[in-house]
């Protein structure tokens, strides 16, 4: 029971860490980006192929990942997005060309590693498994669940004591005043894109080396799981979806222990169709006030 | 000819079929995404009922499934609409996408359904079947855009306050387009299982979603033939870099991604942009139609039209509206006029059920407070919005078309037939619209879209479009707003003329002088509360009146303004 | 009024509706090119006219993993027999990218434009559900090189498969791990979205009754899951002799690295999914002491299987695997079958394909009977020093 809880915690993680750049985007800009996933699965082989390349060790590549994901970002922006400002149906333009880019991006993956899995050498973060009070862990599963927290922490940080952080609050509570009073919208946006890209390469590259591969379907396999976690959480909320993807993590492992593993990709759906309908707002979205 | 080509035909046609049952909840501006599920519940019930062995010798034993495939469809869609209908933009997305996954996990889970093995069964579409069915979608579609319900979609999906001041139904409408949407869906499910003779669970999973979607916002859903537009642009596309001798691989995801990525960046409105010249201009009636001909006559002068008492609005600890009584008489123009924030909105919003009041009793032409904005419009309620709601993507004429709805009887389903009176109701509707354009002075630009008019013009599109209803009582919210001195004399003559004819007119406005000039009795809010009633000379010069005004304007303007707008 | 233009709409559509709802009964006449048939027989048949074969293979999306390996294993056993000379061999080859719209319509271009003498491929079972019932009703015979799934032959008489079926490699992989490990209780990890897996499942249960071991632990997955501990936590906690793993590539890598990291030392057991170097690339370590069962195996001394792994490593650059294998495979069979009557039209292919007995080819001997199933022996192998030895 207590490990199950344990891996519950563990796959949440990963949840949240995937959810909140999806999460940010919405909140800041009102953009669903839907090449999120794709930019993910990105950040996965880079992160396999800089290891490879470079044999540089964990600390230093995860800020690597993270440069690449924010460059992606940036550009995910100005591709998809930033051409439709203003047009009548930017809302639902913006998921196609984001579909559509995603598409592309996952062409280009496999222009350049194959159609087959790739993962980091075995050698590269040998896992050791520890046992604290009759629960497993591996060192893999503390340095993703280490990771995510120190990411969740330092975007909070960032977003509530830094000038972008600020620009980006005064952007997601009204875009034009944020204008009016001298916020160079066109730069928060970017650097809004650029935050969130660059959460989710580092959620791949640390997805893939908890699984031990990654394949182009990698940030397909977790979107429709992260759905459900930003809405949990509270469509825009950072806090929300941190605490949403641990829950449904929990609640996954929950049901498989308890129940049947058949019902398990059964269970973040219903969850989310029944806050949907009794608490539209989510489990931690508040009604009007939009955190960042 | 089409010999060998069989499958890719079909393919393109089911990709419409399929992007159709998008197309529909576009149309009314709904992003529902569970068209896999009630896809999926379709065919494995049509699995159930469709005959093994053609019907009366040679009629495929598909035309058994489909009606039965729309039935599921629709029934499914409206179980689900019910509970998530209220939801708006991604978060109706996001939860019709958690059904289709629902429904996904639990047909793989069943018994019946044979599980992930999937179910097999005969091959009974063929081409020409399926571009049938298309084409009875494409015609259902044709018929829709220009009728009645059709501009209600449009309305709904440009802007749903408006729509409902209008007196379209707007949660009626939402629903009908997503029980479509089910049915054109379900439809699909079972010309899938009986064109390839098998499904899995698997096959309606979020990429079929996807796939649906894209085809349908890249074909463009302001017209009718989209979804074959976008279907055959995805169906050709691969085939061409074939032709072309384009390795696959990932080049041709690539190049299709490319592709679709130019035309969403490019072709606003999707493909069908590029026949968007093809369109008519409208065309002026002819003289043989008086417009106001059969509509009903407004009350006599001086009958009370309407009554509250201790009408208030709460915002959390903010009284934005308190105590209010009121009564309207017919024909009289009532102005109300108060400091920014004093609550003039709020107020006129709960006149016409845009807000639910938190206290008070009375009716509106007979309507209770508090019911739905549809019910007052249809009582002859009508109005203009201070920041100006237009219907962005419609025609100025459209615009005002929209206004006769509550005039107008429904016409969809005698356009299906072509009976003539459905062409009579449309051509009566278009004169009385085109008439209120005359009246306003914006006939030459009937075939424009309000994004090309002057702010004085949108502001008259308003009116023109609030008048179309032929209302009992109109109200203006801040008409005149941003116009000229020129313009704003001439609205005044506008809105004593429309006194003359019987209309009862209630009318925020800051203008001062205009107010004196057309009004026949004032209000005067402040902090929510009537400090002031009356002949409006007197009002006028009430040092109450004068001190709200003058005193502490500036002081209370920016909170309150903007709960007011929220 | 209402009701009446209701039913009036309604009438109207199902009028219109009935005109393109006929049934068509193509009959497919058996055309014969007699340019096809040459002279000669066996080994000195030669046919003048080039022999159009048509591949169909998942290239990309999905099941590239396999399609790949397909597509140059098949490849390569034409050119051999083009150099081996007598009949010319031209495979024209589609992608299906996976999804069953483009397996029909490759089946449907091969079929009618291309007029090919026969079909090899899908990839896929899923596909070949659809697919076959096209190609028997066209008369085109289709020789099937992966799809595994239970019931593919019984589609029809124009329908083949060189492809040992999962539940005979299992059925032979479980009772070898049981003698040689003596298992009593297992833990069985399926992938309950995937038919192939799911269909998997069920013959495992029966080879488990029949052989008399006890299932503890009965877990589902699916491939697009991110997170398997929930699951591995349980068949850890029920402590089996062995785990049975039924899975697609996607989610074999993660599951046994997963099990590994987490402590669970007993043996793995899989089926044809588990066949392939690739695999044990991913795997590296933790690749030590799988046991799997397949058609195939790089380290049986089958007529030919030297050659054929030393000629495609260097030709592809890579190892082949059981993918390659059996492509590779059925361009001999397909060549066997033609060189029987000197005929390459579909009738003649389609009555001596299922003729086949004990041809010796790389799998070993191998028969199709007459009803299009396969018969081989099949190899069960222990992954030992990161290589496929045979248990």
């Amino acid at each position: 029971m207590l490990q199950q809880l344990a891996n519950g915690v563990f796959a949440g993680s990963i949840y949240a860490l995937f959810a909140i750049g999806f999460t940010l985007v919405f909140g800041v800009l009102r953009h669903l980006n839907l090449a999120h996933p794709a930019v993910f699965t990105a950040g996965a082989f880079v992160g396999i192929e800089v290891a490879a390349r470079t044999a540089i060790p964990v600390w230093i590549l995860f800020p690597v990942v993270a440069l690449f994901g924010a460059l992606a970002g940036v550009l995910v922006e100005r591709i998809a997005f930033r051409p439709l400002r203003g047009r009548d149906d930017e809302h639902f333009a913006g998921l196609i060309s984001s579909v559509a880019l995603g598409g592309v991006v996952i062409a280009l993956l496999q222009a350049r590693y194959g159609t087959e899995p790739k993962s980091f050498a075995t050698d590269y973060f040998p896992s050791r498994l520890f046992e604290f009070a009759g629960i497993r862990v591996t060192s893999t599963q503390l340095v993703t669940l280490a990771l995510a927290l120190v990411l969740m922490l330092g975007l909070a940080w960032l977003v509530s004591a830094t000038p972008l952080g600020r620009s980006m609050r005064a952007v997601a509570e009204n875009p034009t005043a944020a204008k009016v009073l001298g916020v160079n919208v066109g730069r928060v946006t970017a650097g809004t894109y650029a935050l969130s890209s660059a959460l989710g390469t580092v959620a791949g590259a640390l997805l893939a080396l908890n699984l031990g591969q990654a394949g182009r379907d990698l940030g397909a396999s977790i979107e429709l799981v992260g759905f459900a976690v930003i809405i949990l959480g509270g469509l825009g909320s950072l806090w929300g979806a941190m605490a949403a993807g641990v829950v449904l993590g929990v609640a996954e492992a929950m049901t498989i222990h308890l129940f049947d593993s058949t019902w398990k990709s059964m269970v973040a759906f219903a969850l989310l169709f029944a806050v949907l309908v009794i608490r539209p707002r989510g489990l931690f979205g508040h009604v009007k006030v939009r955190e960042v | 000819m089409l010999d060998g080509y069989n499958t890719l035909i079909t393919v393109a046609a089911l990709g419409a079929i399929l992007a159709y049952s998008f197309h529909v909840v576009l149309m009314a501006g709904q992003l529902s995404l569970g068209q896999a599920g009630f896809a999926s519940l379709a065919a494995y019930t049509s699995t159930l009922v469709v005959p093994t062995e053609p019907i009366a010798g040679s009629i495929s034993p598909v035309v058994v499934g489909l009606p039965v495939g729309a039935l599921v469809g629709a029934a499914a869609a409206f179980v689900v609409g019910l509970p998530v209908l209220r939801l708006r933009g991604v978060f109706l997305a996001i939860a019709t996408i958690a059904f289709g996954e629902m429904v996904r996990v639990v047909i793989n889970n069943a018994e019946w359904t044979n599980g992930a093995l999937g179910m097999r069964v005969e091959k009974w579409v063929t081409f020409d079947f399926a571009w049938m069915v298309v084409a009875v979608l494409a015609y259902l579609f044709w018929r829709l855009g220009p009728s009645r319900s059709g501009r209600a979609f449009a309305a709904v999906r440009e802007d749903e306050l408006a729509a409902g001041s209008m007196g379209v139904d707007v949660v009626r409408t939402r629903m009908a387009s997503f029980i479509a949407s089910g049915a054109i869906a379900g439809v699909y499910g079972v010309m899938f299982a009986y064109f390839f003779g098998r499904i899995t669970p698997a096959t309606f999973d979020f990429g079929l979603t996807v796939s649906g979607l894209v085809t349908a916002v890249l074909g463009g859903y302001l017209v009718f033939f989209g979804p074959i537009l976008g279907s055959g642009f995805l169906t050709a596309v691969p085939e061409l870099q074939n032709a072309l001798g384009l390795e696959a691989g990932w080049i041709h995801p690539f190049v299709t991604g490319v592709f679709l990525l130019l035309v969403v960046l490019f072709l606003p409105g999707g493909l069908s942009t590029l026949f968007s010249r093809l369109r008519r201009a409208p065309m002026r009636p002819g003289p043989d139609y008086a417009p106001l001909d059969a509509l009903d006559p407004l009350p006599d002068p001086g009958t009370p039209i309407a009554k509250v008492r201790g009408l208030a609005k709460r915002y959390g600890a903010v009284d934005a509206v308190r105590g209010v009584d009121l009564e309207i008489r017919s024909g009289e123009v009532l102005g109300v006029i108060g400091p920014n924030g004093a609550g003039k909105t709020t107020l006129v919003n709960m006149l016409n059920g845009l807000e639910p009041p938190t206290a008070g009793e009375g009716q509106i032409l007979g309507v209770p407070l508090g019911s739905r904005p549809h019910r007052f419009a249809q009582a002859g309620v009508s109005r203009t919005f201070q920041h100006s709601k237009l219907f962005e993507r419609l025609t100025v004429l459209d615009n005002v078309l929209v206004g006769t709805h509550v005039v107008s009887r429904s016409t969809y389903l005698r356009r299906l037939l072509w009976l003539p009176s459905a062409r009579r109701d449309e051509r009566r509707a278009l004169a009385l619209a085109w008439a209120q354009l005359e009246r306003v002075g914006l006939a030459d630009r009937a075939g424009l879209r309000p994004g090309a008019l002057s702010y004085g013009d949108r502001r008259r599109l308003e009116i023109a479009r609030a008048l179309a209803a032929h209302p009992t009582l109109l109200i203006l919210d801040e008409p005149a707003a941003g116009m000229n001195h020129v313009e704003a004399a001439e609205l005044a003559s506008l809105i004593r003329g429309l006194a003359d004819d019987g209309v009862t007119v209630l009318f925020i406005e800051h203008n001062v002088k205009m107010v004196l000039e057309a009004c026949t009795r004032l209000v005067v809010l402040d902090f929510g509360e009537v400090i002031a009633e009356g002949e409006p000379r007197e009002v006028a010069s009430d040092p109450r009146v004068v001190e709200a005004y003058l005193g502490t304007e500036a002081a209370q303007n920016d909170e309150r303004e903007e709960i007011e707008h929220a | 009024m209402r009701l009446k233009s209701t039913t009036g709409a309604a009438l109207a559509v199902a009028a219109l509706l009935a005109t393109g709802a006929c049934v068509s009964e193509d009959t497919n006449e058996a055309s014969s090119d007699s340019a096809l048939s040459g002279s000669g027989a066996g080994e000195d048949c030669t046919i003048d006219e080039t022999v159009k074969i048509g591949a169909v293979f998942s290239l990309t999306e999905a099941a590239a993993f396999a399609g790949a390996y397909q597509q140059e294993g098949l490849a390569m056993g034409f050119e051999e027999l083009n150099a081996a000379g007598g009949i010319t061999y031209e495979v024209i080859q589609e992608d299906d990218k996976t999804t069953v719209e483009d397996s029909v319509a490759a089946f449907e271009k091969l079929i009618n434009r291309d007029e090919v003498s026969a079909i090899v491929g899908p990839t896929l079972s899923n596909m070949a559900f659809t697919t076959y019932t096209d190609a028997q009703s066209a008369g085109v015979p289709a020789l099937g090189v992966s799809t595994t799934a239970e019931g593919i032959p019984e589609i029809g008489d124009y329908i083949f498969r060189a492809s040992l079926p999962e539940e005979v490699a299992l059925a032979a992989s479980i009772p070898a791990a049981k003698e040689s490990l003596g298992l009593t209780k297992v833990a069985v990890l399926y992938d309950s979205a995937d038919e192939f897996t799911a269909s998997a499942f069920n013959t495992i249960k029966d080879v488990l009754t029949e052989e008399g071991i006890e299932i503890v632990a009965e877990e589902t997955f699916e491939t697009a899951d991110t997170d398997f501990t929930a699951q591995l936590t349980a068949v850890q906690d029920a402590d089996p002799d062995a785990v049975i793993l039924s899975a697609l590539p996607g989610a074999t890598v993660p599951l046994v690295k997963k099990a590994r990291e987490l402590g669970i030392e007993a043996p793995i057991v899989g089926g044809n999914a588990f066949n392939s170097p690739v695999l044990i690339g991913l795997l590296e370590d933790a690749a030590e002491g799988l046991i799997v069962g397949g058609a195939w195996s790089a380290a049986s001394d089958t007529t030919g299987n030297a050659e054929f792994i030393a000629n495609y490593t260097e030709k592809y650059g890579r190892a082949p695997d059981q993918f390659a294998a059996q492509a590779y495979t059925a361009a001999y069979l397909l060549d066997q079958a033609i060189r029987a009557d000197c005929d390459a039209n579909r009738e003649a292919i389609k009555d001596n394909l299922g003729q086949i007995l004990e041809y010796d080819s790389i799998l070993g001997p191998i028969s199709i009977d007459e009803n299009g199933e396969v018969h081989q022996e099949p190899v069960v192998q222990i992954i030992r020093d990161g290589v496929f030895t045979i248990l």
